[in-house]
């Protein structure tokens, strides 16, 4: 390698691969299906259906928190940090409004829910396509 | 340091390679910038070390097992730095 000539962009590493481990691929199946399972169940009255919401909630932040610190890995947005906990934040209102007021409709009860796991997929999506 | 001198020392084979593959990941190690850059330790450890100093990549040590491991990491210091030398030479239209 000729160290002595300038760098020219040419030179520039090529970006690793983007990979998915076996536990982050559990976390985006198992926690939009927790969260919605608990949501459906919070909206009929179930504390533990609220836990269950709470608990995809810590899930949310951790799987962004696991992300950032992988190493050799493409750098996620900067801004998904505060995203992932803003959707956390979210889904636990959306669970305890569902836990407090009952929906009127058959069809709130099933798309209220809803609501956090379109969210926390949105966040998948930004952290793997987002803007760098 | 002026700017000037700081793109220039940048712009050494080893250092660009290393600070420009750290501004694409979070975090990196040894085994594995070799791998990526195409650099051999020692050139790797001269670059690192150069750009500790100057406060463009953060490093420390991290055990695994009986061995221990050397992290490094840009800073948003050192990744505005290398963004701003490649804008540079992209708009004098370096390929």
């Amino acid at each position: 390698m000729d160290d002595t000539r300038p760098a020219t962009p040419a030179d520039l590493p090529a970006r690793p691969a983007w990979s998915w481990t076996a536990p982050e691929v559990t976390s985006i199946i198992g926690i939009p299906l927790i969260t919605y399972v608990g949501g459906v169940a919070a909206s009929g009255g179930s504390v533990p259906g609220f836990i269950l919401v709470c608990f995809a909630a810590i899930g949310m932040v951790t799987f962004q928190a696991l992300r950032v610190t992988r190493r050799n890995q493409p750098r996620t947005p900067r801004y998904t940090n505060a995203l992932a906990v803003a959707v956390a934040v979210i889904s636990i209102v959306t669970g305890w409004n569902l836990l407090q007021f009952t929906p009127s409709s058959a069809l709130s009860t099933w798309l209220g829910p809803a609501v956090p796991v379109i969210l926390f997929l949105t966040l998948v999506a930004l952290i793997r396509w987002g803007r760098r | 340091m002026s700017d000037v001198t700081t793109e220039r020392e940048l712009l050494v084979l080893p250092r660009f390679k290393v600070l420009g593959f750290l501004c694409q990941v979070d975090e990196s190690d040894y085994r594995s910038l070799e791998k990526f850059t195409g650099l051999t330790t020692p050139d790797i450890s001269k670059a690192v070390g150069f750009l500790d100093d100057r406060g463009l990549v953060e490093v420390r040590k991290e055990r695994s097992g009986r061995y221990s491991q050397t992290i490094v990491r840009a800073t948003g210091d050192g990744v505005k730095a290398f963004r701003s030398l490649l804008d540079g030479l992209r708009k004098y239209g370096l390929p």
